[in-house]
C-alpha cells in the first residue's frame, strides 16, 4: 500500500503600489501679442493621484490517495523447494499544478454560478436552479378515458332509463 | 303480464350487464395483475463496475420484473406556470429536475400513470421488499436497485423531492393509486450496482 498525501499550499499575497505619482504634466497654452507692455501668463496645475491595491490569495490543496494490494502466494507439493513470489504493486502518481497571479484586470463572466473563475458544477439533471413543484405528478388513471368506463356509464344510464320507464308504465297499468 | 315479464327480464339483463362492466373495469375494482414476469433482456454483462468515480447515464428503459413492468422512459418536466407534469400514456417519465441514475449520490425520480400500460400493475399489487428494478441508460449501463419501502403520500407531499442532489444513490418510482387516484404511491429503491452491457 502506498499512500501519498500531498498538500500543496501556495499563498501569494501581493499588496503594492499605494502612493501617488505626479504624471507628466502637459499643459497647452498660447502666448501671443508679446512685446512691450504685454503680460502673458500661463498657469498649469495638474495633479494625478493613483492608488492601486492588488491582493491575490491563492490556496491550492491536493490529496491523492492510492492503494494497491499484491495477490496471495501459495505453493503446494514443494518438497524440493522453490520460490513463491507475489506480484509487484506499482503506483504512479503525478500532478501538475500551475498557479498564476496577476494584478491586471481579470475578465469575468457574469454567470449564476458565480465565482468569476472556474467551471460551474451543474447538477446531473442539467439545471442549475430547478423550480420545486407544488404537487407530485398527477399520474391518475382517470385522466385516460378507458372504453370499459365509458361502456359502464352508458349501460348504467340505459338501465336506469328502462327501469324508470317500466315503473312508470306499471303505475299507469295499475291506475287503469 | 307479458309486458311486466319483459321488463323484469330486461332489467335483470341490464343489471347484470352493469355489474359485469363494473367488475371488468380496472379503475373501479382492482384488477389482479398478471403474474407473468418480464425478465430484463438478456444483455451480456462484460464488466461489473464498483467504482468510486461517478458513472451515470440518461435512462431510456425501466423494468420491474416482479411487477411485470417493462417500459421505455422519456424525459419528464414540471411546468411551474400550470403546476403540471409532462406525462405519457404508455411510457415512464424521468423527472429532469432529479439526478441521473448514478453510483454516487442523489435521487432519480421516475413517474408514470397508474394504468396497466404503465405502473398500474405495481400500484395494484406492490412488489415485495427487496425485489429489484433495473434502469437502462443511453450509454449502455444497467443500474440495479432494490425496493426498500412503499408509501402513500398526498399530492402536496413534495418534500419527497427535497435534497435530490444529496444522499446515497436511490430511485423513486411514483404512480397514482386509490379509488379516485388520490394517493401518490412512492416506491423507494436503494442502489445496488451498475454494470455495462453491450
Amino acid at each position: 500500500m502506498k499512500h501519498v498525501m500531498k498538500i500543496f499550499s501556495a499563498a501569494i499575497v501581493s499588496t503594492a503600489f499605494i502612493g501617488s505619482a505626479a504624471g507628466a504634466v502637459s499643459c497647452d497654452g498660447t502666448i501671443s501679442l508679446t512685446g512691450p507692455g504685454s503680460n502673458n501668463i500661463i498657469s498649469c496645475n495638474e495633479v494625478n493621484n493613483i492608488a492601486i491595491s492588488c491582493i491575490n490569495d491563492v490556496i491550492v490543496g491536493s490529496i491523492n490517495t492510492q492503494t494497491g494490494t499484491s495477490g496471495d502466494g501459495s505453493a503446494t507439493n514443494n518438497t524440493n523447494g522453490g520460490n513463491v513470489a507475489t506480484g509487484t504493486v506499482l503506483n504512479d502518481n503525478g500532478q501538475n499544478i500551475v498557479v498564476g497571479a496577476s494584478c491586471e484586470t481579470i475578465a469575468t463572466t457574469d454567470t449564476d454560478a458565480g465565482g468569476g473563475s472556474g467551471a460551474a458544477d451543474t447538477p446531473d439533471g442539467g439545471q442549475g436552479a430547478a423550480t420545486m413543484p407544488l404537487e407530485l405528478p398527477n399520474t391518475s388513471a382517470s385522466n385516460i378515458m378507458d372504453p370499459s368506463i365509458i361502456l359502464a356509464i352508458l349501460i348504467t344510464i340505459g338501465a336506469s332509463g328502462v327501469l324508470i320507464a317500466g315503473a312508470t308504465n306499471r303505475r299507469r297499468a295499475i291506475k287503469k | 303480464m307479458k309486458r311486466r315479464l319483459v321488463y323484469k327480464v330486461l332489467s335483470l339483463c341490464l343489471a347484470f350487464g352493469v355489474i359485469g362492466a363494473m367488475l371488468g373495469s380496472p379503475y373501479l375494482v382492482s384488477q389482479q395483475p398478471t403474474t407473468q414476469q418480464i425478465a430484463p433482456s438478456k444483455v451480456p454483462i462484460v464488466e461489473a463496475r464498483q467504482s468510486h468515480s461517478k458513472i451515470s447515464g440518461k435512462p431510456i428503459r425501466i423494468t420491474v420484473p416482479s411487477g411485470g413492468v417493462d417500459l421505455l422512459v422519456e424525459g419528464g418536466s414540471y411546468n411551474a406556470s400550470t403546476n403540471t407534469w409532462k406525462l405519457s400514456e404508455d411510457k415512464a417519465m424521468y423527472s429532469d429536475i432529479s439526478v441521473l441514475p448514478n453510483n454516487i449520490n442523489g435521487l432519480t425520480f421516475i413517474y408514470g400513470h397508474g394504468t396497466d400500460r404503465v405502473f398500474g400493475k405495481i400500484g395494484n399489487k406492490n412488489p415485495p421488499r427487496g425485489s429489484e428494478a433495473y434502469i437502462y441508460t443511453d450509454n449502455g449501463l444497467v443500474f440495479t436497485y432494490g425496493l426498500k419501502s412503499v408509501q402513500n403520500l398526498k399530492p402536496q407531499d413534495t418534500w419527497i423531492l427535497n435534497d435530490q442532489q444529496v444522499g446515497p444513490p436511490r430511485l423513486i418510482i411514483q404512480t397514482c393509486t386509490g379509488l379516485f387516484s388520490e394517493w401518490r404511491t412512492i416506491f423507494e429503491y436503494s442502489f445496488i450496482k451498475v454494470v455495462t452491457s453491450t
